[in-house]
């Protein structure tokens, strides 16, 4: 049994009615998902102390509250509310997973007795600060997507941490990553960024993305000796050079940039394991209409061209693919 | 009324064939337009229901106002837009009447 407060209807007026009900369910379940009801708060989860696993996904409450009790909880998802501070999670010293997306959350803290964090989304929120993540060394994957950072600091304490996204924001400079060897991804896209730097030590490195920044030269990437895919759509890339730096990778995506030298293209030949490209969008794609025809002849080792098999004619609707293309995919699952 | 029909004469170098041209008026195509009894209600100061419409400019790269665009929160709903912009009550949260003033009401909420 627990109480809810749920908004019945909303004419817009200032009419607003609410009621409180009782949500009937076992006090021994493990799993509770509550999505889209209008909740605006809910309590007495002291008949129910049990639950591992709570979704409030798509709801209306404005504040973290009335879950202490749930001392077994490792999964909490409060995604798409209007929560604007984390707060009284110090008790939920088993969760493993937070997801407090799509709320609006300024500052990150609270965190602290939340050692055995590994996954933490924060996507749309109106972050601008890293911080308050001193003690959660056990983390694993970190989605800070579309908020307001400016600054890539307080991460390199997290010894454990192999993802790491911060799309959308409003970084200027790759920074504060040194020694994080066991970094398998790092997401930027979408950001100011003009220079590839800072990147040396991230030895472990398997997939980047650097799309839609202001890159200008393909540089600093010789620490990524692990790289398999790399992610420069949506830049100003005049110039295809210092291939060696990334020698190993399976896919390279450069979409809507400017090349326009074929001579250039020709530099990927170095590349022994590409089988993924995408290079629409450029001048030397707009210009040439025989462009997957030199693509396919320059490179006959990729398999897949902008997203579409290398053996597709043009203009046929449907052209059976043989079951050992499929491998391509298996070659760049970042593990 | 028909309009005056203009005729021309134009002689060629070949053969010494005459051509003439004959102009018309163009004939008038059906059109749609609003029945008599239709009321416009563009500004009678209806709530708006595109909470999940609003347009969001391209976030340009190097264009920093691009990259906080205008998210049209209100108290219940993202995206959604009020008639009018009203002043946050004054002291911080009132009563919860007061909180719940002006919201909107799509059915996000």
């Amino acid at each position: 049994m627990l109480q809810i407060e749920k908004i019945v209807s909303n004419k817009g007026n200032g009419d607003i009615i609410k009621e409180i009900i009782s949500h009937n369910v076992d006090e021994d379940i493990t799993e509770l998902s509550l999505i889209r009801h209008r909740i605006q708060k809910i309590w007495q989860f002291e008949n129910t102390p049990g639950i591992r696993d709570l979704s409030l996904r798509w709801n209306l409450l404005k504040k973290i509250d009335h879950f202490q009790c749930l001392t077994s909880l490792t999964r909490l998802n409060l995604n798409d509310n209007q929560i604007e501070k984390l707060e009284n999670l110090e008790t939920l010293v088993n969760l493993v997973f937070l997801d407090v997306s799509y709320n609006r959350i300024t500052k990150i803290e609270g965190l602290s007795e939340l050692i055995n964090l590994e996954e933490l989304h924060l996507v749309h929120n109106k972050i601008i600060t890293i911080e308050g993540l001193e003690t959660n060394t056990a983390m694993k994957y970190l989605e800070f997507g579309d908020n307001r950072i400016q600054k890539m600091e307080n991460l390199s304490h997290l010894v454990n941490l192999e993802r790491l996204f911060l799309g959308a924001n409003q970084i200027r400079k790759i920074e504060g990553l040194d020694g994080m060897a066991q970094l398998k991804e790092l997401s930027l896209p979408g950001n100011a960024l003009q220079i590839i730097e800072g990147l040396d030590t991230l030895s472990g490195l398997k997939s980047i993305s650097l799309a839609q920044n202001g890159i200008r030269k393909i540089d600093g990437l010789s620490g990524l000796t692990n790289l398999k895919s790399l992610d420069l759509n949506d830049n100003i890339i005049e110039k295809l050079e210092n291939v060696e730096q990334f020698k190993g990778i399976s896919s390279l995506m450069i979409r809507k940039n400017k090349l326009n030298c074929w001579q250039d293209v020709r530099q990927l030949k170095k590349l022994e394991n590409l089988t993924v490209l995408t290079m629409e969008m450029n001048p030397l794609y707009s210009s040439d209409y025989t462009y997957r025809n030199r693509v396919k002849e320059i490179l006959p080792d990729v398999k897949l061209l902008d997203g579409f098999p290398i053996f597709w004619v043009q203009g046929d609707p449907y052209q059976p693919i043989p079951e050992e293309f499929y491998e391509v995919f298996d070659n760049l699952h970042v593990k | 009324m028909q309009a005056p029909v203009v005729t021309e004469t134009c002689q060629t170098n070949e053969e010494g064939e005459q051509l003439v041209l004959r102009l018309r008026a163009p004939v008038e195509r059906p059109r749609v337009t609003w029945g008599a009894g239709v009321i416009d209600n563009e500004h009678m100061g209806r709530l708006k229901s595109n909470c999940c419409c609003i347009y969001t400019p391209p976030r340009v790269w190097d264009d920093p106002s691009t990259w906080e665009p205008e998210e049209h929160e209100t108290e219940h709903c993202r995206g959604h837009t009020l008639p009018e912009k009203k002043q946050k009550p004054q002291g911080g949260h009132g009563s919860d009447k007061d909180e719940d003033k002006g919201n909107c009401g799509c059915d996000h909420c």
